[in-house]
C-alpha cells in the first residue's frame, strides 16, 4: 500500500477521541495549577528578595535598582512578545503551492520534548513542500510567558508542491 | 500512480479554506487528482479522465455532492461544496506539444500554436511552459495575477486585458469534460482535433458543435470536471510596461469611452526623453481614488514589440506588473482610520507608485503577471459594462461607492467581449471597473450601492463569477438572457440525468440558478 492508499477518513467521533479530548483537558488543568503555583512561589521570593535589598541597599537605592530592572524586564517582555507572533517565512523558487495546512507543535520543559498532533504528513508523501510558514499567535506567546517557557506552542503552516513537469509530447 | 487519491490528513468537521482564505467550506471527503506521469499526453489524460469519471460514479453512488477545484483562486464562494466532496486538480497539471498529424485532416492550423493542458495546470506553469525554449510561444492576455489553474479561470470567465483580446477562455480551441455517464472531447463545428487522437485522450463523445463549446468555454463548474484543454497561442513577445500618477480629467474618461487609447497614451504616455512608446499600445489601466475619480490616478501603460533572444528575464514581477495589488497598498490603515479614507487612498496610491516606471525596461507576458500569493481579508468585485457606458457609469459607481462608505481603489481596464454564453465580458468594447482592497462590512455594503445606482440609471452590467457579486438566479437571468437558455441547454446535454446534475448541484450554483 503506498502512503497515499490510506483508509477513508474516519467521520464520527470515538470513543478514543474523547478519551485523547479528556487526557488533554487534563494536562491543561496541570498546566495552569503548576503556573499559577509557580507566580505564586516566585511573588512571595521576590517580595523576600525586596526585603533583603532593602535591608542590604536601603529603601531609595532598592526602588530605583527595583524599578530599572522592572524597566528593562518589562521592555523585553513586550519585546519578546511582539517578536513571538512574527511571520518566518520559506518558500522554493518558482513554487507550485497545493491547498494550505496547519498543525500545532508545542515545546515542552524548555524544549526537551516536543509535541505534534501527528508525526508525519501522509499527503505530501512524495512531492515536498511549495513553502512553509511558522508562527505563535498572541494566545499561544503569552502562554509561554505565563508558563515562563515551559510550555511553547507555534503553528506550522505548509503547501504542498504540485509538481513540475517539462514540456511533454501530446 | 492512481490519478485520484484520497487525501487523508482531512479530520471531520475540518475547514477547508480558499487561496486567499475568503470563503471555506466543511467537507466530507476531499481527493486529488494528480498526473499517472504516462507519455504521451494523450494516455496521460485518458487516465485521468476515466480515473475521474470513476470517481464521479461512486460520488453519485453515495448521492455526495462534488467540486473540483484547482487553484482555489476565486475569492467568492463559487467553488465550495458543503459537506460533499472536493477533488483538487492541480496535480494534474502537465502541458504537451501537440503534432501537425494529431489535427484534424484538412485543418488551416499549425499545430505548433497549440498545446495541450491538462485540467490543473496553473497559468504560471503554462507560461513557464510556452515561453520558455522550444515552443517560444505567449498567451495573448490573463488577469493580473497567475495562481489560478486555466480550467478554473475559464470557468469564471477571468477577464483579460489586453485592448484586442478577450477573457482568457479566448485561447481555448478543446476542451475535455468529465461526467460520470461520458468522457466527452467539445470543440467547435469547425474542428481541430483528429479522431483517432480524441480517441487515445479516453473521450468517449466527441461534439463539434459551435453551441455546446460557448457553453464549455465559460462553464462555471456545472457541466462537469474540466480535465484537458488545448489552447492557441501566440509567438512570444514583449512588453514594455509603464506607470505614472495623472491628473486624471472627465476628458480622459471620454477619450477612454471613445476607444481612442492612442489618443490617451500620447497625452499620459512615454515622453521621448523617456524613451517613447517602444512599441504598439498593447494595455490600458487607470487606478482611481472614488473619493476624488476626477483627481490624481495611476495609470500603468504596456506597450508591445517583438521578442529578442538577448532578453534576459525579469525575476521581479512587480516592476513589470500589468496588474495591481491594491490590498498590500491600502493595508489596515483604511479598517483602522475610516474617516480619513479618501486621503489614505490617495497618500497610498502616492508612495507605491513612488517614481513609477518610466525608463524602458522589457519582459514577456508571463513575466508582467503577478506571483501567487494569499490576500488575506480582501475585498474584490468587478463590474462589466459596454465601454460607450462608462463615461456614466464610473463616476456614478464611484459617488455610490464612497457614500455608503467603501474603501477600495477602482481600476478600469478595456477589453474585447464574447467567448463564451456566460462570459460576463459580454460587449464587443467591454470595460471592466474593479473594486480592490481590504475587507469590511462596509465596503460590501456599499458595492451593493454600485448595483442598484447603476440599475437606478439602467446601465446594462454584468458582475464576475469568481468575486464577490452578490448574484441570484434572477438576476443570472436577466443578465445573460437567451445565452444562458441556450447554456441550459448544452448542460441537459453533457448532464441529462437528475442524478448527473445534483452531483454538481452546490448550494452557491442552484442560489445562482445555475443547476
Amino acid at each position: 500500500m503506498s502512503p497515499n492508499d490510506t483508509l477513508p477518513i474516519q467521520l464520527y467521533i470515538s470513543s478514543t477521541d474523547l478519551l485523547r479530548w479528556g487526557n488533554a483537558m487534563n494536562k491543561r488543568i496541570i498546566l495552569v495549577a503548576a503556573s499559577l503555583l509557580a507566580w505564586v512561589i516566585l511573588a512571595l521570593a521576590g517580595y523576600q528578595l525586596s526585603r533583603l535589598g532593602e535591608y542590604l541597599l536601603g529603601a531609595r537605592t532598592m526602588l530605583i535598582a527595583a524599578s530599572i530592572v522592572a524597566t528593562i524586564a518589562i521592555v523585553m517582555l513586550l519585546g519578546q512578545y511582539l517578536a513571538g507572533t512574527a511571520d518566518y517565512y520559506l518558500s522554493i523558487e518558482n513554487p507550485r503551492p497545493l491547498d494550505e495546512e496547519e498543525d500545532v507543535i508545542t515545546s515542552k520543559i524548555w524544549g526537551f520534548a516536543s509535541q505534534a498532533s501527528r508525526s508525519y504528513v501522509p499527503g505530501l508523501a512524495g512531492q515536498g513542500f511549495a513553502d512553509i510558514r511558522l508562527f505563535a499567535d498572541r494566545t499561544q506567546v503569552l502562554t509561554t510567558f505565563a508558563t515562563f517557557g515551559f510550555s511553547r506552542s507555534v503553528k506550522i503552516a505548509w503547501r504542498g508542491n504540485a509538481g513540475q513537469h517539462p514540456l511533454g509530447e501530446a | 500512480m492512481m490519478p485520484v487519491v484520497d487525501i487523508t490528513d482531512a479530520s471531520p468537521g475540518e475547514r477547508w479554506n480558499n487561496y486567499h482564505k475568503s470563503g471555506y467550506s466543511i467537507l466530507k471527503k476531499r481527493f486529488a487528482l494528480r498526473s499517472a506521469e504516462l507519455d504521451p499526453g494523450r494516455t496521460d489524460v485518458a487516465e485521468g479522465a476515466v480515473a475521474v469519471r470513476n470517481w464521479l460514479m461512486d460520488a453519485r453512488d453515495k448521492g455526495v455532492p462534488v467540486r473540483p477545484v484547482g487553484g482555489a483562486w476565486s475569492p467568492s464562494n463559487i467553488q465550495t461544496v458543503r459537506g460533499g466532496w472536493m477533488l483538487n486538480t492541480r496535480r494534474f497539471n502537465r502541458c504537451f506539444k501537440i503534432a501537425q498529424a494529431d489535427l484534424a485532416a484538412g485543418i488551416d492550423l499549425d499545430a505548433r500554436e497549440l498545446m495541450l493542458v491538462e485540467g490543473g495546470t496553473q497559468i504560471d506553469e503554462i507560461n513557464d511552459r510556452l515561453e520558455s525554449k522550444p515552443m517560444r510561444r505567449s498567451l495573448r492576455s490573463s488577469g493580473a495575477s497567475n495562481g489560478q489553474t486555466l480550467a478554473g479561470a475559464c470557468a469564471t470567465g477571468t477577464h483579460g486585458s489586453v485592448l484586442e483580446a478577450g477573457g482568457i477562455q479566448e485561447h481555448v480551441v478543446a476542451v475535455q469534460i468529465v461526467t460520470p455517464d461520458d468522457i466527452f472531447w467539445i470543440e467547435p463545428a469547425s474542428g481541430v482535433m483528429g479522431d483517432s487522437f480524441i480517441a487515445a485522450t479516453g473521450s468517449t463523445t466527441t461534439l463539434r458543435d459551435d453551441e455546446v463549446f460557448a457553453a464549455a468555454q465559460v462553464a462555471v463548474g456545472c457541466l462537469g470536471v474540466v480535465t484537458a484543454m488545448v489552447i492557441r497561442t501566440e509567438p512570444v513577445y514583449l512588453v514594455r510596461p509603464y506607470l505614472k500618477l495623472i491628473d486624471f480629467s472627465r476628458e480622459d474618461l471620454e477619450t477612454l469611452a471613445r476607444g481612442d487609447f492612442l489618443a490617451f497614451a500620447n497625452n499620459h504616455g512615454p515622453t521621448e526623453d523617456e524613451g517613447g512608446p517602444c512599441g504598439d499600445l498593447y494595455f490600458v489601466m487607470v487606478v482611481a481614488n472614488p473619493h476624488k475619480p476626477f483627481g490624481r490616478a495611476t495609470v500603468r501603460l504596456l506597450y508591445k514589440t517583438e521578442w529578442r533572444e538577448d532578453h534576459v528575464p525579469v525575476k521581479e514581477p512587480g516592476k513589470l506588473g500589468q496588474g495591481y495589488d491594491s490590498f498590500t497598498m491600502l493595508g489596515w490603515a483604511l479598517r483602522t482610520f475610516p474617516w480619513a479614507r479618501g486621503w489614505l487612498v490617495r497618500t497610498i496610491m502616492h508612495l507605491a507608485v513612488g517614481k513609477g516606471i518610466r525608463q524602458p525596461i522589457f519582459g514577456t507576458w508571463g513575466e508582467t503577471t503577478e506571483l501567487h500569493k494569499p490576500l488575506a481579508d480582501i475585498f474584490t468585485g468587478a463590474l462589466f459594462c459596454g465601454r460607450a457606458d462608462l463615461t456614466r457609469a464610473f463616476p456614478l459607481a464611484c459617488t455610490a461607492f464612497t457614500e455608503a462608505g467603501g474603501s477600495t481603489a477602482v481600476t478600469m481596464r478595456f477589453m474585447k467581449g464574447g467567448h463564451g454564453l456566460l462570459s460576463p465580458a459580454r460587449w464587443e468594447d467591454t470595460a471592466g471597473i474593479d473594486f480592490d482592497g481590504p475587507c469590511g462590512d462596509a465596503t460590501e455594503a456599499a458595492y451593493l450601492k454600485i448595483v442598484e445606482a447603476l440599475d437606478s440609471a439602467a446601465i446594462a452590467f454584468t458582475r464576475h463569477w469568481g468575486k464577490f457579486n452578490h448574484l441570484d438566479a434572477d438576476r443570472v437571468a436577466r443578465d445573460y438572457g437567451d445565452d444562458l437558455a441556450h447554456w441550459k441547454r448544452v448542460q441537459d446535454r453533457l448532464l441529462p440525468n437528475i442524478a448527473d446534475r445534483s452531483l454538481f448541484a452546490t448550494q452557491e450554483l442552484r442560489h445562482l440558478g445555475l443547476i
